[in-house]
């Protein structure tokens, strides 16, 4: 995390610099220079830092799919080949998701309206009925041979599939840390949050709805409880 | 509640009065539009709901007006299948569906009301799998038309005389409601969020209740259809009568999971008010249950039930509190299996030290020994048809005709609800349905006849129906599942 921290700070700094600022006329020279001076490697390691901590809980579900469905000396294997499936499939993600981040940062200079426009994207994609697409894709549950060179196969390609999808659900929430500058981690927690939160949320057929953070909070037992006895004195 | 339910059969032949209300009920709500919550078609439409498939089906018209609260995920397509909902759910959507037929009754007549269930397996009446007599009349006593036979329906007359294994009260024998919480394994259905097709079913949801549902057939043999039947409400009375036997006996492990008793998590239940006015009525599984707003009471829990309530089972043995009991896969299939209307061979393979240490184990009745149970399951079942029927047989000879080998019938899956399982963008990722056979016995006998139990496994699949070269069925995996727990008296 403290390297995350670091780099981000970093990337703040460069986008507030003068060099930056001479450099935003023209975007795309500023990206190739920002990619020049920061480490692919560094990159890749903030990003998968920041997935380990986001990802976690919503691994859960497939996970104990892998777990349940290999023989039991198989487990540690299957798992681990998931794992690397899912992280694969983020870290490809990761080079559009980077690149738009730090262009948006040096298109604007940064600062709280490239953030708010960012939380805004993200949440008209949490409405759509594409992330519900997505997220129903996402819960389709591979098939996994219990045994041989198969499960471990198996576990893998479910590994990518269900990274896939998680990509096509997640991606705008993913930008909202990556464009926080030094606010980095409290922008990690909103968006796991609200990756979370939409997972908790009611499924159905995939229709424009109200964001998941939104609707969480309106169909919630206690906001229904309250609204009820509003209504009825 | 203070209503007690009863057995169709002991109302009186016919036209009793409570079929005859009944009847009259129905026709006054089906004659409200399907806008007002308490119509015919609205309590229907809360079971399973899709407007194309309902004009397509001239259940509504293309003009009639669709009230939003049965397509913005509130009222609307709310039945839990395939889940650890499906019986609390079931219930709280009969003590609705009864409240509010009772006070059509008592507004067109005067009279009380309380549903009957069918009572269809039981031993003690030679005509309980006959269809009562008013669901199939041409007309009502006053010759008018007979809405209880209103909606199609393949049957016309009596459930047929088929295997134990397809119907009858086999699940009664499962003492756990919950053991593999992805529902592979237990009475009740694996723990899910609110999902109206999901693929964790319980033994009682696939027997007898999805049986009835697919034999009956018609609207009956489709989720989206169903609750149109009047048929359908004294099915699922007798479905959770059987319910409220087996929790009432010995033996016997109800779930007490707060994730089940104040669920779901992610949405609330909500059924309508006999005024049909807001808010409704919000439930959670707590509320169905002894000393809850919608437990109900049954005459009888002896008859047809398969259980006596007080005493206890001694079909199977006790395997301990399901939280420790285990599950573990030992082996599977290669690949998918694809059936066009013909019967197909699978090889699973297993791990044959874990299989043979399993089947070594396999009915150990001492108490405190490790005892196990062999499990073949079926998982990820996907199809077009809106139900479908496959026999599974294990090790058949090659060549073998599977009607003259029915010991080694492993069971039949009555798949209805496979077309709603399997529907792409509903919110569930269209993983089709599950179920786990349990092979215990039939191990049991191959081992004692000298067959190598504990090699790899010969499973045949047989498709009665719902499948053809048009309309294929698909089998994701079959696999072998050992259950493990320490065998307790019961």
């Amino acid at each position: 995390m403290a390297a995350v921290r670091a780099n981000d700070a970093a990337l703040a700094g460069f986008c507030g610099s003068e060099v930056a600022s001479a450099l935003a006329a023209s975007p795309i020279e500023a990206l190739g220079y920002a990619f020049a001076a920061y480490s692919p490697s560094a990159l890749l390691l903030d990003w998968l830092v920041m997935l380990a901590a986001m990802m976690p809980v919503l691994l859960a579900h497939p996970i104990l799919h892998v777990w349940r469905s290999v023989v039991p000396r198989r487990r540690p294997g299957a798992v681990t080949l998931f794992a690397l499936g899912y992280l694969w499939i983020w870290s490809l993600a990761a080079i559009p998701l980077a690149t738009a981040a730090l262009w948006l940062q040096l298109a604007t200079g940064g600062g709280v309206a490239v953030v708010a426009a960012a939380v805004t994207v993200a949440l008209v994609w949490s409405a759509s009925p594409w992330q519900a697409r997505a997220i129903d894709r996402g819960h389709r549950l591979g098939r996994i041979t219990s045994l041989g060179w198969r499960a471990d196969r198996d576990a893998a390609v479910f590994g990518v599939e269900h990274g896939a999808w998680c990509v096509c659900a997640c991606w705008p929430w993913m930008l909202v840390p990556m464009t926080a500058g030094n606010w980095h981690v409290p922008a990690m927690a909103v968006a796991a949050s609200a990756i979370l939160t939409k997972r908790l949320t009611r499924r159905g057929s995939p229709r424009w709805r109200l964001p998941a953070p939104l609707d969480r909070l309106l169909s919630s037992p206690r906001f229904v409880r309250i609204s009820e006895a509003a209504r009825h004195g | 509640m203070a209503s007690v339910r009863r057995d169709v059969a002991t109302l009186g032949k016919g036209w009793n009065d409570t079929l005859l209300h009944y009847a009259m009920a129905v026709r006054h709500l089906d004659n409200k539009p399907i806008s007002e919550r308490t119509s015919w078609k609205f309590l229907a439409a809360m079971h399973g709901f899709h407007r194309p498939w309902w004009v397509q089906a001239n259940v509504i018209s293309e003009a009639d007006q669709i009230p939003p609260e049965l397509e913005d995920g509130t009222y609307g397509d709310q039945c839990q299948h395939g889940s650890w909902y499906f019986l609390p759910w079931h219930r709280g959507y009969l003590a609705a569906f009864e409240a509010i037929v009772a006070a059509t009754v008592k507004e067109l007549t005067g009279a009380e009301w309380t549903l009957p269930y069918w009572n269809y397996l039981d031993p003690g009446n030679p005509a309980a799998r006959d269809i009562p007599e008013p669901f199939v009349a041409e007309k009502m006593p006053d010759g008018s038309e007979n809405p209880l036979r209103r909606y199609p329906r393949r049957l016309t007359d009596r459930l047929p005389n088929v295997s134990p294994q397809r119907f009858g009260l086999g699940a009664m024998a499962e003492n756990d409601f919950l053991v593999s919480a992805d529902g592979s394994i237990g009475f009740g259905g694996g723990e899910k969020p609110f999902d109206p097709g999901a693929d964790a079913s319980g033994d009682l949801e696939f027997n007898p209740h999805n049986s009835v549902h697919s034999m009956l057939g018609g609207f009956m043999g489709n989720p989206y259809f169903a609750g149109l039947d009047p048929l359908f409400w004294l099915h699922h009375c007798n479905i959770d009568r059987l319910w409220e036997a087996w929790m009432r006996t010995k033996g016997k492990t109800m779930t007490r999971d707060p994730r089940w008793l104040d669920g779901p998590t992610d949405r609330r239940f909500i059924l309508p008010s006999v005024d049909g006015k807001d808010p409704g009525i919000y439930f959670s599984a707590r509320d169905t249950l002894g000393g809850g707003k919608l437990h109900p009471t049954y005459d009888d829990l002896n008859k047809g039930t398969g259980v006596t309530p007080g005493a206890a089972m001694v079909a199977t043995v006790g395997m301990g509190p399901p939280e420790r009991q285990r599950v573990d896969s030992l082996g599977s299939n290669g690949e998918a299996v694809v059936l066009t209307g013909q019967a197909a061979v699978t090889t699973v393979r297993v791990d044959l030290a874990a299989t043979k240490a399993a089947v070594t184990s396999m009915g150990v009745t001492a108490p405190g020994k490790e005892t196990t149970r062999l499990y073949l399951k079926l998982e990820g079942i996907r199809g077009e048809a809106p139900t479908a029927l496959l026999d599974v047989y294990v090790n058949l000879p090659v060549g073998a005709d599977p009607a003259s080998h029915e010991g080694l019938r492993a069971g039949s899956v009555d798949l209805f609800g496979l077309q709603r399982a399997s529907r792409r963008g509903a919110g569930h990722g269209a993983n089709g349905l599950s179920r786990a056979l349990d092979i215990t016995e039939i191990a049991d006998r191959l081992r004692a006849a000298g067959d190598p139990v504990g090699a790899d496994l010969r499973v045949t699949l047989v498709p009665v129906e719902g499948s053809s070269s048009d309309v294929p069925l698909t089998v994701d995996k079959v696999s072998l599942l050992k259950r493990t727990g320490v065998a307790t008296p019961p």
